[in-house]
């Protein structure tokens, strides 16, 4: 017995390496991981040239760890070493109470937010006689503070969101403020656990909001047929891999179309129903981010035509537009080039710039509305 | 290429050693000459050629020495030949920069100041082979005749690029004829795992918070927030440099090699002077062997003494970077070190608790030292230290480094060596938490986001 414990590690150690480097050479590469929702490094090609500007190297490294074999039990493995070391985070997405997942927000760099915003006022003031709406989209860290680990340092969101709004004081633009009644939502279900988007019934809160503003009837949720999709784990869980994490739930309502243009491309309906199936579910909603979505409603009583500037977090709101709104015109700037003549050439009943705190800190699209 | 990557341990590592081991005997040192070329130039192919000149000018440094002491003199040319060549790329890859910027600053010149990557590990791999050469000047070591065996030496990659610094005589018998045990590598393994677990488990855990602490304004944080964050970078500082030199020794081991100690747990240290006969010992003596004892170290009275004293902590200071406050940092030293030698020292080895205060404050200051290289911000950071500033952003991340900092504290003592030591190193318990420990790393090398190398500068 002592025998065998004596070289017990060196046994251990000798399979793992020449093991683990023979099964490596074995299994198949993968182009795409599930678990972390991106592409996988693959076998770099080798040139004198790549060797030499260290560029071969580096990408054999990053493909050597991205095809690792078992890598995703590896990460699970290191997600339960973090919770074994009591952490309260893993790749700046925090572990929140009741399983809800938040970005890490200590600070803010307001650069590109005041930039942005100026971008917003310069718009509205070349266009304004044409009933400009704006709302700035809280994230889930501003609106279930309850939920997030004690003493977490965290940008004071809902203030720089009011600082923001108040630039707009005497200027001719509607502000659709959502946070209230966002806050007197907190309790339900309006941000997804495990993804940076709030859910349908988030964006449900803020379509009832600005078409009270409008004076148009909102749509009353029960009178919608609902559809489900469970087992969805988004972005959050992408970036922390949380072994424990409680997966979310999706819902989507039937809406009529008459007709679904992408870029002037004919698409089926709001909804690419495909997705659902796939990892990055909160892609079938207006089947994902596209430059210019031109949508017909066929539902009974819409009426007009509403251009809506967005971000992702758009995706899931249009849908009940359509409800409302005969044309639907959906641009993110992202994809989207031609603003100018686009208003030239449409008359709009209203237009809203709905935009995430967190993007309008980021995105740099935003000089387009004037340029 | 570094230790704590997938690439080493699962690329590197299966195919060197396999051809290692396989190799007959006599072709060992060629096989360790050629995958240690590999290992250093993967990732830096431009450096390759200097590696070779190094090795190829110090052998041929050194046989001349022998050659011209043959002939009744000493050699003096020869050994000049390569201090010069040594110094010369020391000087040239890490100071030039720093040079010409001071000398720009000071007299108004305009020196274009070159942007040179520092190639990997020439700090301790210069300091090596200068060692070599001097003991041979010496007449300390004979000089070696076999250049395959020379260059396994200066190569040799276990140590090559974060220390220890391992003497030429400290190998020179192995080089030659090594034995190779099934327990020898037992025991290497062991030591490797702990190396690299100290490094991915212990230091890239508590080093991201050091990394959080230093990028936010210090004007906002709160002194505890302050402490924290020096303490996480003693922690990383400490289990990241001796995690690699407990993986070169591991490594070391499994070739056949004894390498020296490098750290001796410097934190249980009652005394500065205790703290670096603790602290990158290998450091240490080289610079008593080869500077301090030279200049007279002790022998020529007390001024001449602190004078020394000062000369080799400032050097000590810059060898860790081009940088104005490495040298305040090793000068920071040298006056609690003479400080001490004046009268202190007896009284604190007397005391049982205050002395361990009175070094962990002193050293923990060290590090915001060493850490910080701009000064302004090194003011604005001891002012939040000591200025009392009141404030929660501690509270989260003490809550999240908790548990983190206590293992790093808990392993600081030599606390796991007893209870090896009391079971036996190759009790189940012992091969199981090894096992574990292996696993983990290899876990959260995978799945890294923070897994820094802190020896670029050296």
């Amino acid at each position: 017995m002592k025998n065998v414990t004596k070289y017990l590690l060196t046994g251990f150690f000798a399979l793992c390496i020449w093991g683990l480097f023979l099964a490596d050479m074995l299994v198949p590469t993968r182009a795409f991981s599930e678990l972390e929702n991106r592409p996988l490094a693959q076998v770099p090609a080798f040139s004198a040239r790549a060797l030499f500007q260290n560029a071969y190297t580096l990408k054999y490294e990053e493909y050597v760890n991205d095809q690792f074999v078992g890598r995703d039990s590896w990460i699970t493995l290191k997600s339960l070493g973090e919770s074994a070391l009591g952490k309260l985070e893993n790749n700046g997405v925090i572990y929140g109470k009741q399983n809800q997942l938040f970005e890490e927000a200590s600070t803010l760099d307001d650069r590109q937010l005041n930039k942005n915003v100026g971008y917003i006022q310069e718009f509205i003031q070349q266009y304004s006689n044409r009933n400009i709406a704006l709302t700035i989209i809280p994230n889930s860290y501003a609106i279930l503070e309850e939920l997030l680990p004690e003493g977490l340092p965290v940008i004071d969101q809902k203030g720089i969101i009011q600082e923001q709004y108040a630039r707009f004081a005497g200027e001719p633009v509607v502000i659709c403020d959502i946070t209230p009644t966002m806050l007197g939502h907190k309790d339900e279900y309006i941000y997804y656990r495990t993804d940076h988007h709030w859910t349908t019934q988030g964006a449900y809160l803020a379509y009832r909001e600005y078409m009270e503003i409008l004076g148009r009837k909102p749509v009353s949720l029960d009178q919608l047929s609902a559809h489900e999709v469970g087992d969805f784990y988004g972005t959050y869980y992408s970036k922390a891999k949380k072994w424990d994490a409680v997966p979310d739930v999706i819902t989507w309502y039937d809406v009529e179309t008459n007709g679904v243009t992408i870029d002037g491309k004919a698409v089926e309906g709001l909804y690419d129903h495909s997705m659902w199936e796939q990892r990055d579910k909160y892609k079938a909603f207006l089947h994902g981010n596209n430059g210019l979505m031109v949508i017909e409603s066929g539902e009974e009583g819409a009426q007009g035509r509403i251009l809506v500037f967005k971000d992702s977090y758009g995706n899931s709101l249009v849908p009940f537009l359509v409800k409302n709104f005969k044309e639907v015109h959906v641009v993110d700037l992202r994809y989207f080039n031609d603003v100018a003549s686009l208003l030239e050439e449409n008359s709009y009943d209203a237009i809203w710039v709905l935009y995430n705190f967190s993007s309008l800190a980021t995105d740099q699209n935003l000089y387009k509305l004037v340029h | 290429m570094v230790f704590s990557s997938i690439l080493f341990l699962f690329r590197f590592m299966p195919i060197a050693f396999g051809i290692y081991y396989l190799t007959p005997r006599r072709y060992k040192n060629a096989v360790l000459f050629v995958v240690s070329l590999i290992f250093y130039s993967w990732g830096e192919v431009r450096y390759l050629p200097i590696m070779i000149a190094s090795t190829v000018v110090d052998y041929v440094a050194s046989l001349g020495i022998e050659r011209r002491r043959a002939k009744g003199f000493r050699g003096r040319g020869y050994l000049a030949l390569s201090l010069c060549f040594n110094l010369g790329s020391l000087g040239f890859f890490k100071y030039s920069g720093f040079l010409a910027e001071n000398l720009n600053a000071l007299l108004g010149l305009n020196i274009p100041v070159l942007a040179l990557t520092l190639p990997l590990g020439i700090s301790f791999y210069t300091f090596q082979t200068m060692s070599y050469t001097i003991d041979v000047y010496r007449e300390d070591v004979k000089a070696e005749h076999n250049f395959i065996n020379f260059g396994a030496y200066v190569t040799l990659f276990p140590q090559l690029i974060a220390g220890p610094i391992v003497r030429y005589s400290d190998v020179a018998r192995e080089l030659k004829e090594r034995t190779h045990t099934l327990e020898g590598v037992g025991k290497g393994i062991q030591t490797f795992i702990m190396g690299l677990g100290s490094k991915v488990l212990i230091a890239n855990n508590i080093g991201s918070l050091w990394t959080r602490v230093s990028a936010m304004d210090f004007a906002t944080v709160s002194t505890p927030l302050a402490w924290l964050g020096i303490m996480a970078f003693a922690l990383q500082i400490y289990f990241d440099f001796s995690g690699y030199s407990l993986m070169a020794i591991g490594l070391g081991k499994m070739l056949g090699f004894e390498f020296p100690q490098n750290f001796n747990y410097p934190y249980i240290s009652k005394s500065i002077t205790e703290f670096w006969r603790r602290w990158h010992m290998t450091l240490g003596s080289w610079f008593r062997e080869y500077v301090y004892i030279p200049l007279g170290g002790n022998r020529k009275g007390a001024a001449r003494q602190y004078f020394n004293i000062l000369v080799v902590w400032a050097t000590t200071g810059l060898w860790h970077g081009a940088s104005w406050n490495f040298v305040l940092w090793g000068l920071y030293f040298a006056l609690f070190l003479c400080i001490e030698k004046a009268f202190l020292l007896k009284k604190l080895e007397k005391s049982r608790v205050l002395s361990h205060v009175y070094l962990l404050v002193l050293v923990l200051i060290s590090w915001a030292l060493f850490a910080i290289t701009d000064f302004a911000l090194l003011g604005q950071f001891f002012t939040r230290l000591f200025g009392g500033y009141a404030g929660s952003d501690w509270i989260y991340y003490l809550r999240n480094y908790g548990i983190t900092f206590i293992l790093g504290f808990l392993f600081s003592t030599p606390i796991l060596r007893k209870v090896r030591d009391k079971l036996g190193e190759n009790h189940l318990l012992v091969t199981v938490f090894c096992a574990v420990v292996f696993l983990m790393s290899v876990a959260y090398l995978v799945d890294s986001t923070y897994n820094p190398f802190l020896y670029f500068r050296f």
